[in-house]
């Protein structure tokens, strides 16, 4: 299921909330996880049934091995425990490796994401740093809690352990979640799905016919899209999980606005960065070992970034690219930038990350060449063309909403317009909640485009 | 704290609302407006369910038949409209309120294209041995009205249609009706309205200057006289809104239908004596969805229409939905009309000739049906 869906909006959610909220929340909220958990598969097996089976054999794969490497950890045998760690690695990467990297089956939606939610449990458990779950249904609901099970944020077990059993519900935390729910949906369904038709438009146009300011529009375009569908989807499940008594960390920080590569790449998919940070960059010695191992370290994460979002050169090429800006940041361009107005800084990264989207846009590279020479106004088609203005000519508007929309300027308005608790805030969220839910069942009833970019990874 | 749930209140309120709305609400098995069969509540089974069939069909029975589905297109085309945007499921907003259906290059698909024009030289060749043949390919409205389109905005060139079709016909142009040229000169101000604002149709008014062409191509010499005589004058529905328009749900204003009454009493017998009338409007359908069926009750798969003029001609008119309102002009002319729509029908060409043995052919389509009309080439081809 796709959350920006008609299907999730007037049945899924309907039903999930209503009886989420009349279970009863005794016995360590077993009731609560044991409805959020039986939804979660529901939602999960609703687009391809059969993968049901892989997101269960994971979930006990680990539930097992975290079991066992918290046993034997407790009892201070450390060795063996590592067995099990290994072990989980071993088998989640296998998975991966079969199901996404291989290329024999269609991608299992999420599974990207719950591989690397679960890897985290057991090796947090071997570390010490969490406790192993006993509690199936708590682990089973920890796994595929519908909210982030598809396009994260990825959760670490140990974010959220405690709050699966002491959590409860308060309307304060339920008016965040409308408020952030409906912030996320408006993103999906009112832009983000709207820059995707301009880029379609852009690849769908045959290579002679690609105008240099086509092609300009394009990656903008891409880079609106994948911002507000990313950032967008994060929103909503942020915000459904604070329905659910939830907190978890933010994976978004406002990219666009950074001064740099090492700036946007904490504020962009947070989640993941601090994944690759805190279980691959840290055990491999991190900084601490050298300069020559720190930047060996630095491509290995990178790559791995890359790999992470598929198996085509693309991806790949995409994660060495900002390794490169990254090392060359740490190495002598952020102590130049600092030099520099600040204004040049945005620019410098802006630049950057908008090339980094067309290495990103497309996994068949071989449109690529073209595509450069049109961005560069030497392509077949020119500089510019009817179809090229018309494009331009009629998203301006919409354009120019999205370029301030992605920054934090909206949300500090919004801050300062409902700075006071009284009843003109109220009214006036009351307002946004409904004028969005409006618009997007609009957009939704007519819209045949909304697909979902992060589900592809 | 009560006043600080308020959007929790909403929020909850709308879900719930619309769930409900959508569970109580009739369902229908039929769009109207879209002209296309919806998707019903389809019944879950295990087995359907492990393909995922029924959730693909769920979700779009979700959508087919969401509560007042055509006001909600309506806002949002609305929203899209204020955003700056020209167009809209693939209808361009042109000036003066008119809107203009895009065509790209894969609605005049070149192979097809191609086919159908080689396919119809070939049944006018065996067809022209016995009768006198006649061709009409009316262009699309968003190519005569190019000048209405919102700035920049692509539009397919219809002129390689037309010279595919004369470079085809070379040396035999004279079956060629140039409806296009005689359209372009009647556009200017003071000239009738040729195209309908909300729907793809040409209007009467068009359709007489395409009679009155025809005409000409026959070497009539009364031809602009006997035109004139014919201009429908009486206005049958003044709230039109056309297949365009269901589409988008957004228009200034709405159409007028003029018809021309037939002064001679017809006989009209429908799909071989199915049924017989003596009029060639169905005013009934003026109420309906579909206000454009008033001429021959929409497209009918054979019409013999008889009681014109006692001149031993047989006219076969081989056309698509845009002859429906030239009918009643040409009615007058011959003996006998017999009106084909070949896409309703599972007869080829030449058993039609075989048939009626007409005396003249007449072949009229719109440049876009035509092209698109994949078994053209089939049934044109004979049995």
């Amino acid at each position: 299921m796709v959350f920006s869906s008609l299907l999730v909006l007037v049945r899924f959610l309907p039903c999930v909330l209503l009886i989420y909220y009349i279970v009863p929340g005794c016995l360590k909220n077993f009731w609560k996880n044991s409805v959020l958990f039986l939804f979660s598969l529901v939602f999960y097996a609703w687009g391809e049934p059969v993968y049901i089976w892989l997101m269960f054999f994971s979930t006990v794969v680990d539930y097992v091995n975290g079991g066992l490497a918290g046993y034997f950890v407790e009892r201070g045998r450390r060795g063996v425990a590592r067995i099990f760690v290994v072990l989980s690695v071993v088998i989640n990467l296998s998975l991966l490796a079969v199901f996404k990297y291989a290329g024999r089956y269609a991608l299992p939606i999420g599974i990207s994401f719950y591989t690397f939610q679960s890897m985290s449990y057991t090796i947090d458990v071997y570390m010490g740093r969490a406790q192993a779950e006993k509690n199936p249904v708590n682990f089973g609901t920890y796994i595929s809690l519908f909210p982030q099970l598809i396009a994260g944020p990825i959760v670490r077990f140990r974010d959220i352990a405690v709050q699966l059993r002491e959590r409860r519900s308060n309307l304060l935390q339920i008016r965040y979640g409308v408020l952030r729910f409906c912030c996320g949906l408006g993103k999906k369904v009112l832009l983000a799905n709207q820059a995707g038709v301009i880029f379609q438009t852009v690849t769908d146009t045959a290579a002679g016919e690609l105008t240099m300011l086509m092609a300009w529009l394009g990656i903008l375009a891409f880079m609106l899209q994948i911002y507000f569908d990313f950032s967008g989807y994060s929103d909503m499940a942020i915000g459904l999980m604070a329905m659910f008594g939830f907190m978890i960390p933010e994976n978004f920080n406002y990219p666009y606005e950074s001064k740099s590569i090492t700036e946007f790449w904490r504020r962009w998919h947070i989640s993941l960065g601090s994944w690759f940070k805190e279980y691959v960059y840290v055990p491999l010695g991190g900084s601490r070992r050298g300069a020559g191992h720190t930047y060996v370290n630095i491509f290995i994460v990178w790559f791995l970034t890359g790999l992470w979002h598929g198996a085509t050169v693309n991806f790949t090429l995409w994660g060495l690219y900002f390794c490169f800006f990254l090392i060359m940041e740490k190495t002598w361009l952020l102590k130049l930038l600092k030099r520099l107005p600040v204004w040049l800084s945005h620019v410098y990264a802006l630049i950057v990350i908008y090339f980094g989207w067309l290495l990103f846009a497309w996994e068949d590279i071989s449109g690529h060449r073209a595509y450069v020479k049109a961005l560069a106004g030497i392509g077949a088609g020119g500089v510019v063309s009817d179809e090229s203005l018309y494009l331009l000519v009629s998203n301006a508007l919409l354009l120019l909403v999205m370029l301030v929309g992605a920054t934090s300027l909206p949300a500090r308005i919004a801050g300062a317009l409902t700075k006071k608790d009284g009843m003109g805030t109220a009214i006036l969220e009351s307002v946004y909640v409904l004028a969005v839910l409006l618009l997007s069942v609009a957009y939704l009833v007519n819209g045949t485009y909304n697909p979902f970019l992060y589900f592809r990874f | 704290m009560g006043k600080k749930i308020l959007p929790v209140f909403v929020f909850f309120l709308v879900i719930f609302g619309l769930a409900g709305a959508g569970i109580v609400s009739q369902e229908k098995t039929y769009s109207s407006t879209e002209k296309r069969e919806l998707q019903t509540r389809p019944k879950p089974k295990i087995k359907t369910i492990k393909k995922g069939k029924f959730q693909k069909k769920y979700e779009r029975y979700l959508s087919d038949q969401f509560p007042a589905r055509d006001s909600w297109v309506q806002v949002q085309t609305g929203v899209l409209r204020l955003l700056g945007k020209k167009e809209s499921n693939g209808v361009y907003f042109g000036k003066d309120q008119y809107l203009l259906e895009r065509y790209d290059e894969t609605d005049f698909d070149e192979k097809q294209m191609k086919k159908n024009i080689d396919a119809l030289k070939g049944f006018v060749q065996r067809a022209g041995k016995q009768t006198q043949v006649r061709i009409m390919m009316v262009p699309t409205k968003t190519w005569m009205m190019r000048d209405y389109l919102p700035a920049f905005a692509p539009t397919y060139d219809e002129q390689i249609f037309y010279d595919a079709l004369y470079e085809t016909f070379a040396g035999n142009e004279e079956v060629l009706i140039p409806v296009e040229k005689e359209l372009a000169l009647q556009s200017g101000d003071g000239s009738p309205q040729t195209y309908y604002r909300t729907d793809h149709h040409w209007t009467t008014a068009g359709a007489l200057i395409g009679y009155e062409a025809y005409l000409k191509s026959l070497s009539e010499t009364d031809a602009t006289e006997r035109a004139a005589k014919k201009f429908p004058d009486v206005r049958v529905c003044d709230d039109f809104f056309g297949t365009t328009y269901a589409k988008v749900h957004q228009a200034g204003r709405a159409d007028e239908i003029f018809i021309y009454e037939p002064k001679s009493d017809l006989t009209v017998v429908y799909n071989m004596g199915e049924r017989t009338t003596d009029s060639l409007y169905e005013t009934d359908a003026l109420e309906g969805a579909d206000p454009y069926s008033v001429f021959t009750g929409g497209n009918q798969g054979v019409i013999e229409i008889s009681g014109g003029r006692e001149n031993k001609k047989t006219l076969l008119l081989i056309k698509d939905s845009f002859a429906n309102c030239m009918v009643p002009f040409l009615a007058e002319d011959y003996e006998k009309l017999i009106v084909v729509d070949l896409r309703q029908l599972n007869v080829g060409c030449d058993v039609l000739l075989e048939m009626f043995s007409p005396t003249d052919v007449f072949i009229l389509y719109n440049s876009a049906q035509f092209v698109q009309d994949i078994e053209f080439m089939i049934k044109s081809a004979g049995q």
